[in-house]
């Protein structure tokens, strides 16, 4: 029989005021295999960790049962003891007397009777209980970050600057993301192209990061520092190495019409090739497939090609699969904006002078349809001008979240508004988030320079003698108003990307009840996922504004660097494991996996644990028919034994 | 039935309130009586004193329905005003004149006060089917507007005389016809309410009817979202008219080139979700072109017929959004403005006619205008004032049984 | 105050298809609508304001058949404490309603006595004034508005011509009930249910010492619908033409 050690915390009185203590020590000393039996008052403590370190040696302990609070307090903490006296820390079992005995319960002699039976049964496991070593995972030398918004870009810097390889992937041709579309950034309005262009430029000069635009990761497989990739890299037919970025071939495409331009926010259209923006990085022309005459009809003169000087256009280009191993993966793939279209009331879509806030955006931006000055549809410049704030956004109709950013945003394109234009405007908001360094501060400023804040969301937006109107309440006096502006700005929120639950299931990561990528823990783990080896950044997580998506990008970049360098982890054992043996090849178990850790082995007919995937949930070995699966630190003999002390 | 309004906040949502005011911003009547949404929200959630109730503005609701559809934290707003609606009438405290409408209701089924004798009036000359003496496929229940109205009663005639050409097997239940009950449970009488929709429940479920067809859409509303107990499928008329014309049964031949624009009903549209089927119809009558109104579909301006406004009086001031719609429609140069409801019809046409614009354009009805197109033969010119034959019965005083004006 | 209250449950009539039953004594009514009758909704109104401001009872009485009790119930939802149903003779004037209601409230103390000034139906305006006179107490007759002060009423009455008279009248005394004394107030279909747990109770004839075959001093002999005929004349056309034709014909009779 093993030699167990029991030790009975008392918590301070979190125990013991409700469980006596004192008598639990007498009824373990009396269960087989005891040893050594004692209370004391914080186990935890240094005092408390050398009572038993000391135990273990003094009197050859194999095993210890430790009767305290939760095992998701200080199991932990029990293992790396138990390690430290030289025991195998699985030789540690806990008994719950805390949060599930003397927490809820009031009657001593009952919370003692409780307690008892809580012992004898950890006793009888802990007898059963077997060393367990983790298995050493070698980790890859490389991380993918998918997505080159400034939230991939930082993440990618970070790691590069550090001397680890990136491969960053991007679907757009070029990469800035969101912030690329931007004008001037709140609170200090620095023009985002002046302080994210030396990171671009250093994303394409660093010799560490290997970077893939017009491309998507499509498949991931393996473990945490071993994850096999596949990206497409989608036909440009541009040869990137050829193109100067000159434009000729743009301005030689036959489409007179062309598309609308997704930079632009469609508010303009563009050719079928085209580059995105005159500052984009790469500048580099690609063709729109779906656009292109030649390739979506077979009919064109193909006058792109006549005028490219450098002879850069390729119609054969194909489609490229790239595999890469990687140790670990940063998600960094930015948001979508609400569709106001959703919300009929606003009148988007019906009236050309209702706008986003991303289009308004882009009529500031000195690069963008109007050079930067605020127009109307028909040319002139507005005399009044109504930002709506919370359109989508903390909403039973649309999000239910805030957005965190709008207020901010509507309130910096009101300042610039005022100051391009001299117009009245006017803020329709229900409350002002200003939360951030300077924003409060921001918020006085703009007041100050005369522009009108309604409280009242603005109800509707309709047109009356040629002028749009804003329909609302002024709930601070108590009065309905109905506004007329000349243009309407939607503050539409932020979404998570329309195909996120496509890009979930390929990195098998989770989603929020909001669709954003969920964290694994929402206040102290921000950047990590339920995966081992995946990491979030920036607005994929959730809505957040950009000095707090470069710091996530940064902290993620930093937990994913921290795993790569390590050379190699150590995979927990508590996973399962098939006898092969006794395996008849049924593959319910593989079925059964939700981590998809069981690999089925064709040549041997039976089914195969890979322990770096395994979480340990205990499914397949309760789906086994032939007793061949097992989980490693809760087989059948340990839980049965305590099973029957509880319930005898 | 003691209502407590203490539990008005729990039954109503009211807690989740943000006072943002998207409710009063986006209602009707905001501009023309003291009815602030919001500020009733906040004041019925601080546990008041029934004072605030007898105030006059929770009258000049028209139960629209904007501000519960548009509201971001889920409050519901205009269960709030049924409820305090339903503890006055409970207590007796309702206006004079919709005292009438709802003792008329109780009395005669339905709020005119007209008797159940004169019901099917309207179809004397028709060869309509009763429901329980005959079966049919299709019930159609013609509701009270289009049963005594002399206006909407062309309405009612015009549909059975499309649905009899197409071919369609319907009948009506004829004089055991009472109140859908939309209205009267909008008047606060959820007791009656109740009463109506168990009566007309019980007599629906004893035909054997597939399916029930109304020619209002508060009769739709009501059948749809508000009966407990009926199975049945429930349909608008211009969704069976639609499927009709789609189906080749109704040919629709020409008529003058018209403009034309459409009103869409508040209890049909916003809170229906039923748009395209009237534009559909209307865009396939030959000649027509149909110009939307700035306020269309979700956004379109209430006429102030429904939450029981048809019978209260004195409750609002200044211009009726009746005449800010019909000057609407005359800046888009329509001819006619077409709706899909009785009550917008009469609201509307009332306002044509205040606003002196008789000459200058018709209210019409869509199954008055399918039915306009379906007779080849008719030939209304337009514009014209409605076309109408006059009766006068002059009386001997000595004659003591009183006869029935008929002006049609 | 003991205020009692005369009641009747009749049928509604403006608009329905009537038809004289085969005897010719009565029109059929089993196709028409019942409620109660239209003065004495005022009178029962004006009995519990009255109520309201002197405190006391109200007590509603009608002579009818079963289906009466519903005229009953709607009383207590207005506001009565009680009521009794009588049964109703097989055939009766108003001479007789007069006497049964005597005699039913002789065991009742009361101050005052409510009916209305006629009935839908038969329109005679006698069982009031008649009750009275069998009570031996004072009347008023067609009154719009009751003041009470220390044992005396002070009564308006209606007259022609929009012509009022004054009237002092000692308590107890009976007074017929005009229309439009006061502003109804609306009676919820909850307030009836809630009022049919209030006391109601039924009498026959024989509690009150009466018979089914008390005598009548009128019998009703025959009901039949006036002779139709050329008495009306319909014009037809557009406005225009009907106002031509109108203005003809008035002309012809000289305005």
């Amino acid at each position: 029989m093993k030699r167990i050690g029991v030790y009975i915390c008392h918590c301070g009185t979190n125990i013991a005021s409700t469980v006596d203590c004192e008598s639990l020590v007498l009824f373990s000393k009396s269960l087989p295999g005891v040893k050594i039996a004692r209370d004391y008052r914080y186990l935890c403590s240094d005092p408390g960790q050398e009572l038993i370190k000391k135990d273990i040696t003094d009197f050859s302990l194999e095993g210890v049962v430790i009767a305290a609070c939760s095992p998701r307090m200080h199991e932990t903490t029990f293992r790396y003891l138990l390690k430290a006296a030289g025991l195998n820390p699985y030789c540690l079992n806990m008994a719950n007397i805390r949060e599930q005995c003397s927490w809820v319960h009031q009657d001593k002699n009952e919370a003692t009777e409780k307690a008892n039976r809580l012992l004898q049964a950890a006793v009888a496991r802990v007898l059963r209980q077997k060393a367990l070593e983790g298995k050493k995972v070698e980790m890859k030398p490389s991380i993918l970050v998918v997505g080159a918004g400034i939230a991939g870009i930082q993440a990618a810097l970070t790691i590069a600057s550090e001397g680890t390889k990136v491969v960053l992937v991007e679907r757009a041709p070029f990469i800035g993301g969101h912030m690329a579309q931007l004008d001037k950034t709140f609170p200090t309005l620095d023009c985002a192209s002046c302080i994210f262009t030396p990171k671009t430029v250093e994303v394409a000069r660093n010799k560490n990061i290997e970077l893939h635009v017009c491309s998507e990761v499509v498949e991931v497989k393996g473990y945490v520092g071993n994850f096999n990739v596949s990206i497409k890299k989608y036909p440009t037919y541009v040869d990137p190495f050829r193109c100067t970025g000159c434009g000729e071939c743009i301005e030689a495409c036959v489409l007179k019409k062309g598309v609308a331009s997704e930079f632009e926010e469609r508010m303009v259209n563009r050719k079928a090739i085209y580059i995105a923006f005159p500052q984009a990085v790469p500048l580099k022309a690609v063709i729109d497939p779906q656009a292109c005459l030649f390739l979506s009809r077979g009919k064109c003169k193909k006058s792109c090609m006549e005028a490219c000087k450098a002879q850069a256009i390729n119609f054969e280009q194909k489609e490229e699969l790239i595999e890469k191993e990687v140790g670990a993966i940063i998600l960094a793939t930015g948001y979508d904006l609400f569709d106001p279209h959703l919300l009929p009331q606003f009148g988007f879509g019906v009236y050309e002078n209702v706008l986003t806030n991303l289009q308004f955006e882009r009529l500031l931006s000195p690069s963008g349809p109007t050079r930067g000055e605020i127009l109307l549809k028909d040319g002139t410049t507005p005399k009044a001008i109504a930002f709506l704030h919370c359109i989508g956004s903390r909403d039973e109709n649309a999000n239910t979240y805030c957005s965190r950013v709008c207020c901010m945003v509507s309130m910096k394109q009101a300042h610039l508004a005022k100051e391009k234009t001299g117009s009245e405007v006017f803020e329709f908001y229900i409350d002002i988030n200003a939360f951030g360094k300077g924003y409060q501060e921001f918020y006085k400023r703009v007041r100050e320079e005369g522009i009108f804040f309604i409280r009242g969301k603005g109800s509707e937006v309709f047109k009356r003698e040629g002028r749009l109107v804003v329909a609302a309440e002024d709930t601070l006096l108590g009065t309905p108003i109905e506004i007329p502006v000349d243009m309407v700005v939607l503050g539409a929120g932020l979404s998570a990307r329309r195909d996120a639950e496509k890009v979930a299931q390929v990195f098998g990561i989770n989603q929020s009840p909001d669709r954003f990528f969920m964290e694994a823990h929402p206040k102290l783990r921000p950047v990590a996922t339920s995966v081992d080896g995946i990491f979030l950044a920036g607005c994929c997580q959730g809505p957040k504004d950009i000095p707090d998506t470069v710091a996530q990008a940064s902290a993620a970049a930093a937990e994913a660097l921290s795993l790569v360098t390590r050379g190699e982890i150590e995979v927990e054992p508590i996973t399962s494991w098939i006898d092969p043996e006794l395996c008849s090849g049924c593959k319910l178990c593989v079925e059964i996996c939700p981590t998809s850790a069981i690999q089925f082995i064709e040549a041997k007919r039976i089914s195969s644990v890979n322990e770096a995937l395994c979480k340990g949930c205990g499914a397949c070995a309760a789906i086994c028919p032939s007793k061949a699966a097992r989980q490693n630190h809760f087989t059948q003999d340990q839980v049965l034994a305590e099973v029957e002390e509880l319930a005898e | 039935m003691k209502i407590d309004p203490k539990t008005f906040t729990r039954d109503y949502n009211l807690h989740v309130c943000i006072q943002c005011g998207t409710c009063t911003g986006g209602c009707p009547v905001k501009f023309r009586s003291p009815l602030n949404m919001r500020r009733l929200v906040r004041q019925t959630y601080f546990a008041p004193d029934p004072s605030l109730f007898r105030r006059p503005e929770w009258w000049a609701c028209t139960t629209c329905s904007t501000c519960t559809l548009r509201c971001p934290a889920g409050v519901k707003n205009v269960e709030l005003i049924l409820g305090v609606r339903n503890y006055l009438a409970n207590q007796g405290e309702v206006p004079s004149t919709i005292r009438d409408a709802l003792e008329n209701t109780l009395l005669h089924g339905n709020p005119w006060g007209r008797f159940r004798d004169r019901r099917i009036d309207w179809a004397k000359d028709l060869e309509i089917k009763i429901i329980g003496e005959e079966t049919a496929e299709n019930l159609l229940f013609i509701g009270c507007a289009p049963s005594y109205d002399p206006r909407v009663q062309s309405l009612s005639i015009a549909l059975f005389k499309i649905f009899q050409k197409a071919g369609l097997d319907f009948g009506i239940l004829g004089k055991k016809e009472s109140c859908c009950g939309n209205e009267i449970r909008r008047m606060g009488e959820q007791a009656l309410f109740r009463k109506l929709s168990m009566d007309n429940t019980n007599l629906i479920k004893k035909t054997r009817v597939k399916r029930i067809i109304t020619i209002s859409p508060h009769c739709y509303n009501a059948f749809k979202n508000e009966y407990p107990d009926l199975d049945l499928p429930v349909h608008h008329y211009t969704q069976v008219l639609i499927e009709l014309i789609e189906a080749g049964r109704i040919k629709l031949t020409g008529r003058s080139e018209t403009l034309l624009t459409y009103q869409d009903p508040c209890f049909l549209g916003k809170q229906n979700g039923i748009f395209e089927e009237p534009r559909k119809i209307l865009r396939s009558i030959p000649g027509v072109t149909l110009i939307e109104m700035e306020r269309s579909r979700e956004r379109s301006l209430c006429c102030e017929g429904g939450g029981g406004r048809m019978w209260t009086e004195g409750f609002t001031e200044g211009t009726r959004n009746a005449e800010i719609r019909v000057r609407e429609a005359l800046h888009l140069k329509a001819k006619i403005l077409a709706t899909s409801c009785p009550f917008c019809l009469l609201t509307l046409e009332d306002a044509v006619k205040t606003s002196g614009l008789a000459d200058q354009m018709v209210v019409k009805d869509i199954g008055e205008l399918v039915g306009e197109a379906i007779d080849s033969n008719s030939n209304n010119p337009i514009p014209c004032p409605p076309a109408g034959r006059l009766q006068i019965i002059i009386n001997d005083p000595m004659t003591l049984f009183k006869t029935n004006y008929l002006v049609d | 105050m003991k205020i009692i209250v005369c009641v009747k449950r009749v049928p509604k009539t403006a608009e329905a298809d009537l038809f004289i039953e085969k005897e010719g004594k009565d029109i059929k009514k089993d196709n028409l609508v019942f409620a109660l009758n239209d003065w004495d909704g005022y009178a029962i109104r004006e009995a519990v304001r009255i109520r309201e401001n002197y405190g006391g009872e109200v007590f509603a009485l009608t002579v009818g058949p079963e289906d009466s009790k519903e005229v009953l119930t709607r009383c207590l939802a207005m506001g009565a404490d009680r009521a009794l149903r009588i049964e109703e003779p097989p055939a009766f004037d108003a001479l007789l309603i007069a006497k049964i209601l005597a005699r039913a409230i002789q065991d009742h103390p009361f101050d005052l006595i409510l009916t209305g000034v006629q009935t839908e139906d038969d329109g005679w305006g006698q069982v009031g004034v008649a009750l009275a006179q069998l009570l031996g107490i004072p009347h008023a007759s067609i009154v719009n508005r009751i003041e009470i002060e220390n044992g005396k009423a002070k009564v308006k009455r209606e007259l022609e011509g929009g012509l009022e008279e004054l009237l002092e009248v000692k308590l107890p005394a009976l007074f017929t009930i005009q229309t439009g004394i006061n502003e109804p107030k609306y009676v919820s279909l909850a307030a009836i249910l809630e009022a049919e747990e209030k006391e109601m109770r039924e009498i026959g004839l024989e509690e009150l010492g009466l018979t089914s075959e008390e005598p009548l001093y009128a019998i009703l002999d025959q009901v039949s619908f006036p002779a139709a005929g050329k008495m009306a004349e319909i014009l037809k056309g557009t406005p225009e033409e009907v106002v031509t034709q109108l203005s003809e014909i008035i002309k012809k009779k000289k305005g």
